[in-house]
């Protein structure tokens, strides 16, 4: 779970330019100076870095790093 | 004094159409081009379909030698500019302008020759790779077969390229600067790791076992739009021109529109759409109750439809629902650069034969796309007034209105 959750804020900070201390387990995207672009970029850098597909009906519930750990964990196990 | 500027030939190249005669006549039947993808093999990705032209062959205009050093976006650009030309019955001359729009260039030969770096190595990239995948290569080429030696440009607002050329060649004509002009737009973008690219974007329709009814603008449900490619160019003329040779004109434009969204990358935004038509209309000097069709940029997205339905609201008030609405995209995909070109040659077809083609694949109402659509089937109507809109990534509007002579 750690290990999930350190490697998708890595993604998040690195996609947002942002630093990870700066993101917090409740942080949303949008509060972290996110749109619609840079989740799909987010999404796309998770896929490529789980080797997991994210279907485009789930893209509008990542909207958090709470959701984006919750949806690489399901699709891990699925 | 502006001068009046008319349009007097129109050629198009699309997946339904070599040539405006063969356009025309699936356009207003409602037939759609769009097929699984043949360039490659596109089963690993999340849609396999789109709007590519099969039956062409480039050597019945360009010679072996020629073609292999032009991008299929060159070779789409000269034959709706060769038909334009023959259409018109014009000898461009040096004076004569060429403005070309497309928003992408060569890229399939951008994306063969990167896979050559990086797959054989250094030696095996191309000395051509630059010249035959520069933005202006299309204009280059057009400007050497036809002899035009004047006034030029090459423009790249994304979708709306193809009609910001049309409206810069008119502008170039109302404001005396020439007497005729060639415009239009191209692009070909078919090829695997861009069509990989648009998929990522995830805005490209999944139906991939219907692909004939894959696009659905406007409709509820709708789930993407559905990448084409092609070309479409005009001959746009000055009155004194017109006159001087005895020739006929399709149409004539009163006005043209470009402005900016100034908000995001790729979200459309009302508001830049608004002044866009709201300018164009201006410019034309008429009432805008007296517009009766409006092609629209229609892409199939979910986003797109509800702006540009909010954006004729906003603009024509309780008179919106009275006004003809299309989009073509279903019928020959989203074809970029091209896209603004290729719908101004239909609209244009429209006033001259007094037919809309069908927005095909309505299916069911969008509460938030409420306007009357043209759904499924043509519409024989005498048109006097309409108005063609493309809108592209980065925020860039077109408009124009035109007018039936």
């Amino acid at each position: 779970m750690d290990d999930i959750l350190d490697r998708v804020k890595r993604i998040v900070a690195d996609e947002l330019e942002v630093d990870v201390s700066e993101i917090s387990d409740d942080s949303s995207i949008s509060e972290l100076g996110g749109d619609s672009l840079k989740a799909l970029s987010i999404i796309s850098a998770l896929e490529a870095e789980f080797d997991i597909t994210i279907p485009d009906e789930e893209i509008s519930h990542i909207n958090s790093i709470k959701t984006t750990v919750e949806a690489v964990e399901r699709h891990l196990r699925g | 004094m502006p001068h009046r500027v008319f349009v007097s030939g129109l050629g198009v190249i699309t997946a339904i159409g070599n040539n405006k005669e063969t356009f025309w006549k699936s356009a207003t039947k409602g037939i759609s081009g769009i097929k699984r993808i043949t360039t490659f093999d596109p089963s690993h990705l999340r849609t396999q379909i789109a709007g590519e032209i099969n039956d062409f062959d480039p050597l019945l205009l360009i010679d072996k030698r020629e073609l292999k050093e032009m991008d299929r976006v060159s070779q789409l650009g000269i034959f709706a500019a060769h038909e334009a030309i023959n259409d018109a019955s014009i000898k461009p001359h040096e004076d004569t302008a060429l403005i070309v729009g497309t928003g992408l260039g060569g890229i399939i030969t951008d994306d063969e020759q990167h896979k050559n770096f990086h797959t054989k190595g250094w030696r095996f990239v191309s000395p051509l790779t630059i010249p035959m995948s520069m933005y202006n290569a299309t204009e280059c080429y057009i400007s050497k077969r036809f002899g035009i030696k004047g006034h030029g440009f090459t423009i790249t607002t994304a979708c709306a390229s193809g009609l910001n050329a049309i409206g810069e060649g008119f502008r170039l004509i109302r404001d005396g600067y020439v007497d005729i002009a060639l415009c239009g737009g191209t692009d070909a973008t078919i090829s695997e790791a861009i069509f990989t690219a648009w998929c990522a974007m995830r805005i490209l329709s999944k139906r991939n076992d219907t692909p004939q009814t894959s696009c659905r603008p406007f409709s509820k449900d709708r789930d993407g739009m559905v990448l084409g490619e092609g070309a479409g160019f005009v001959v746009l003329e000055s009155e004194h021109s017109l006159k001087k040779r005895d020739a006929k004109a399709y149409a004539e434009i009163l006005g043209y529109a470009s402005t900016h969204d100034a908000t995001h990358l790729t979200a459309p935004d009302s508001k830049g759409q608004i002044r866009a038509m709201q300018k164009a209309l201006e410019m034309s000097g008429i009432d805008k109750n007296d517009i009766q069709y409006i092609n629209s940029h229609g892409t199939g997205t979910v986003l797109n439809d509800k702006v540009e339905t909010e954006t004729i609201k906003q603009v024509f008030g309780q008179k919106a629902y009275e006004i003809n609405i299309n989009a073509i995209k279903p019928l020959i995909g989203h074809t970029l650069g091209a896209s603004g070109a290729i719908a101004f040659v239909s609209t244009c077809l429209t006033l001259k034969d007094g037919v809309i083609p069908p927005t095909i694949n309505y299916t069911e109402l969008d509460p938030e796309c409420d306007l009357n659509y043209t759904p499924n089937t043509a519409l024989h109507k005498d048109i006097n007034v309409a108005m063609c809109n493309a809108f592209g990534f980065g925020g860039n509007n077109a408009v124009i209105v035109v007018k039936k002579v």
